[in-house]
């Protein structure tokens, strides 16, 4: 501990000079747009619109939280506690729908049940399902949370104390009863807590409520859509925009609160698991039937949207007539080459990838910081996660306005170095980079907290420098976390569209808006053909991180 | 484990970064470099607009031909995302564009009461109709764009007219574009509402009228199936006919709506000299063959015939319903209360 002492200017100054881009891009930019909506809230009028979209986005959001728990919750069970063949195959298939963005779940199902147009409406006779409105969203952002709930719930039947279970069979409960009455009730709060999320994600998601908003009758405008039209409508608009946000801002730390309250009941009395594995519940007779019901779940919310997107980039155009010889190839070749996507793919992989490296390198120094500063560290890892929880909405809006004009530093009255971010991709660059600097943060600091100090004070003791001892000790060990933090911001942001519709300046263009444009000005079978490539993007993506998490297991 | 000297090397190479992203200027206010410009147009020019981006490209070999001196650049966007832009410049106060070619009459009206335009008549608009120039010579047309209604080759009879649309003579349902994000929708709404009152947007409501996002969202209805009619900007119908779409135009016998697309000099133009130089190409008998042809809108030139051989732009304009003062005083003065109007009547 002396050299730190001795060191203890030099980790200030690093400090700050981690601090300095965090308070100029995240946090400042966020204060701004909080006073400027203070300012403008109480000068409003009119509120009627905007009461309407808070109440659409409460609803909506309740909807989808309750549909991912119903599903959720006993596809839980039945995955992760039973003897349910192919359990492990379909707990791969559902957690697709969260690493997918929730834009393209919405497109699979417009053209699944578009009210004339889509495939199930023609099937079933036109009218029978209409996917426009607030039950339409609902029902897409439920299935798109599901995951949260499921992977929530599963972690949790893990560590309930099989003892209990069997405690209750002893007591002359039937396994059935056993599983109900002793392990739901203990899973139940992290059921909850993942339903929270789903709630969250939901009120702050932009590009489903649009997609199934706007053309509903009547149209259902929640708050990310109302600020979007507010910040198109330039004049009196921001002011009212910051407002909302302010609104769609204070949703969060009431659902965290919720989730942590949750969290921490569910915590304490899970404490006794030793971690012994339970033995699967047997189904016995009923196993066909789940098999069936998990199979059909299976088969019409996860594979049925991803179908119906494929055949919709083959058509010639929606709405053609369903025949073999409609089908055609040239939306593909048409799409994938145009100059326009090409240009857009790459903008969109070198953000996604500067983004990555960014936050890779923020969220080390992050958790390094944690670790140098003790009682300062829950503060430090505070400010990298708290970007994460604000709506990609708010933060875009708040970049927006707080760098819409240049700002100029002036050195001794002679020099300015104007800092122009206004209309550029580097304003893209700082609002991924900070959005899903938690990732990084948090991966490097669980990978650290893993590590055994021994082998850099090895190093040292064999005359390595700090920084050596660092680069050649520490750093190969942490590369699997670090990769997997990469390669995760790296995917979201390669298909990020919330704030990119916003940022994204003119003339140039990203990938999420292009899917957002084409589908929702120009034409669905080439957004289709677009979302088909994303699908299989993320889809390699997953098999790389499997692949990345099958390796450091075997290391370890 | 001691603290690595790495994390402080990467945060000061980031913010060395940072600053070295900067620009860096003198400090000093630079006295006027803009008087410079006499004689031969040079130098660049900054043109916000909503033209398409097909049009532009075709537009560039012109310019380059005609003003080899000067670089144009060009700021190309929806016309609601050049008039925020341009909103957010002004409140800066420091508006860098030269000429503004926007597609929105009210937004243009609006900036020409500001005073913010340098009066210039280019010897290329005397021949153009009376109504699209300004008497003042603050603005004056370049195109003008026309929505009517289109159906589907296949689809039961069309609407005849925007009337039929409102007051329940045609059954069936039409889409239209989103007044609150898009601006020709708008306008479009402004003509509807003078017409018939707020029994416009109720009478849509009522007839089950679909509201997409923009005109290419009411293109995808229509053609999809999803709407029996729609109301369309025609180069957008036209277009897609090309492209081998099976949309029919319908001209409405209540009259076309027109939007003439004007163009304007910014009075804080550094270099009004080939400013004005670009904008008498734009409105040159080649530059306006151009936006007929690739554009697909019709041209203010009256000697062009209308694109893909419609009438020409005083035929158009006998067509279409006139543009009144009335109609400029209510969309520029009360356009939050036609928004409003327009969300109430959709929103039960």
């Amino acid at each position: 501990m002396s050299a730190s002492t001795a060191r203890t200017p030099l980790r200030w100054v690093a400090l700050a000079a981690w601090l300095a881009p965090l308070l100029a891009f995240a946090v400042g930019p966020v204060v701004l747009l909080l006073a400027r909506g203070l300012g403008a809230a109480g000068a409003m009028e009119g509120l009627a619109t905007e009461v309407g979209a808070l109440v659409n986005t409460l609803v909506v959001s309740t909807g989808a939280a309750a549909l991912a728990l119903a599903l959720g919750a006993p596809l839980a069970l039945l995955l992760f506690r039973t003897d349910l063949p192919w359990r492990r195959v379909y707990a791969a298939l559902f957690t697709l729908p969260s690493a997918i963005p929730a834009f393209i779940w919405g497109m699979g199902w417009l053209s699944l049940a578009s009210p004339r147009a889509g495939y199930l409406n023609r099937l079933l006779g036109e009218g029978t399902l209409d996917i426009h409105g607030p039950v339409g969203i609902a029902f897409v952002e439920g299935l798109s949370g599901l995951p949260l709930v499921l992977l929530a719930g599963g972690a949790a039947l893990r560590r309930v104390d099989p003892a209990l279970e069997e405690a209750a069979r002893v007591c002359g409960a039937s396994p059935a009863r056993a599983l109900l009455t002793t392990t739901l009730p203990l899973a139940l709060p992290s059921l909850l807590s993942g339903a929270v999320m789903v709630f969250l994600m939901t009120a702050s998601s932009f590009g489903v409520p649009y997609l199934l908003g706007v053309s509903a009758s009547p149209p259902t405008r929640v708050l990310t859509t109302r600020i979007y039209e507010l910040v198109l409508r330039a004049d009196e608009g921001l002011g009212r925009a910051s407002a909302l946000a302010l609104v769609l801002l204070l949703l969060t730390p009431v659902a965290l609160l919720g989730t942590w309250a949750l969290g921490r009941a569910g915590r304490v009395r899970l404490s006794a698991g030793k971690g012994l594995g339970s033995r699967p519940f047997a189904l016995g007779r009923a196993q066909a039937w789940a098999s069936g019901a998990v199979g059909l779940c299976c088969a019409v919310f996860v594979l049925l949207p991803l179908a119906a997107l494929l055949l919709t980039s083959l058509q010639r155009g929606f709405g053609a007539r369903l025949a073999w010889e409609e089908l055609t190839l040239a939306h593909w070749s048409g799409v994938l080459w145009e100059p326009r996507t090409l240009r857009a793919t790459g903008l969109s992989l070198l953000l996604a990838t500067g983004a990555g490296a960014l936050v890779c390198a923020l969220g080390l120094a992050a958790a390094l910081l944690q670790r140098a500063f003790r009682r300062l560290g829950a503060g430090v890892e505070a400010l990298a996660v708290w970007p994460y929880a604000v709506p990609g909405t708010v933060l875009a809006l708040a970049l927006l306005l707080a760098f819409s004009r240049d700002w100029r530093f002036i050195l001794v009255e002679r020099v300015a170095f104007v800092l122009a971010l206004a209309h550029t991709p580097w304003l893209l660059l700082v609002a991924y980079a900070g959005k899903y600097l938690a990732l990084g943060t948090r991966n490097g600091a669980e990978a650290l907290a893993q590590l055994d100090p021994s082998l850099a004070e090895a190093a040292r003791v064999s005359g390595a420098g700090p920084a050596r001892a660092f680069r050649d000790a520490t750093l190969p060990l942490l590369r699997p976390a670090l990769l997997a933090a990469f390669v995760l911001t790296f995917l979201a942001c390669a298909t990020e569209i919330t704030m990119s519709v916003l940022l994204v300046p003119a003339g140039s263009e990203v990938l999420g808006k292009l899917l957002f444009d084409l589908q929702s000005y120009a034409d669905p079978a080439a957004a289709a053909v677009l979302a088909c490539a994303f699908v299989a993007l993320v889809v390699a993506g997953q098999v790389v991180l499997a692949l990345l998490g099958r390796r450091a297991a075997e290391a370890r | 484990m001691p603290f690595p000297a790495l994390v402080r090397g990467a945060a000061l190479a980031l913010a060395l970064a940072a600053l070295a992203s900067c620009r860096i200027e003198s400090a000093t206010p630079s006295s006027d470099v803009a008087a410079a410009h006499e004689g031969a147009p040079s130098g660049e020019v900054w043109v916000y607009t909503s033209m398409y981006q097909h049009v532009l490209d075709a537009l560039e070999p012109l310019l380059k031909a005609r003003l080899p001196g000067v670089t144009v650049r060009w700021y190309q966007a929806g016309s609601e995302k050049v008039a925020s832009r341009l909103e957010a410049e002004r409140a800066a106060g420091a508006v860098r564009a030269d000429i503004l070619a926007a597609s929105d009459p009210f937004f243009v009206e609006k900036l020409a009461r500001a005073g913010d335009f340098l009066p210039y008549a280019s010897p290329h608009v005397l021949r153009a109709p009376r109504s699209l120039v300004d008497l003042d010579a603050r603005f004056a047309a370049i195109r003008v764009s026309t929505m009517v209604l289109v159906h589907r080759e296949d689809s039961a009879p069309p609407p005849t007219s925007f009337a039929a649309l409102v007051d329940g003579s045609w059954k069936g349902r039409v889409a239209i574009g989103d007044p609150l994000t898009s601006g020709t929708a708008f306008t479009w709404a402004v003509f509807c509402h003078a017409r018939h009152g707020d029994a416009c947007f109720t009478g849509l409501r009522e007839r089950g009228a679909i509201v997409a996002g923009g005109n290419a969202a009411v293109l995808q209805k229509v053609e999809s199936g999803e709407a029996d009619a729609g109301v369309l900007l025609l180069e957008n119908a036209l277009t897609a006919r090309a492209r081998g779409s099976r949309v029919q135009v319908v001209w409405p016998t209540d009259g076309a709506v027109t939007i003439p697309g004007p163009v304007a000099l910014f009075k804080s133009t550094p270099n009004p000299v080939a400013a004005k130089a670009v904008v008498d190409v734009l409105l040159s008998p080649e530059g306006q063959r151009l936006i007929v042809e690739k554009g697909d809108m019709n041209a203010v030139d009256p000697r062009l015939d209308g694109p893909r051989g419609g009438p020409g732009v005083e035929a158009l304009l006998e067509r279409a319903q006139p543009w009144t003062p009335a109609l400029l005083e209510q969309g520029l003065t009360r356009g939050g209360a036609l928004k409003e109007a327009f969300s109430r009547a959709f929103s039960r």
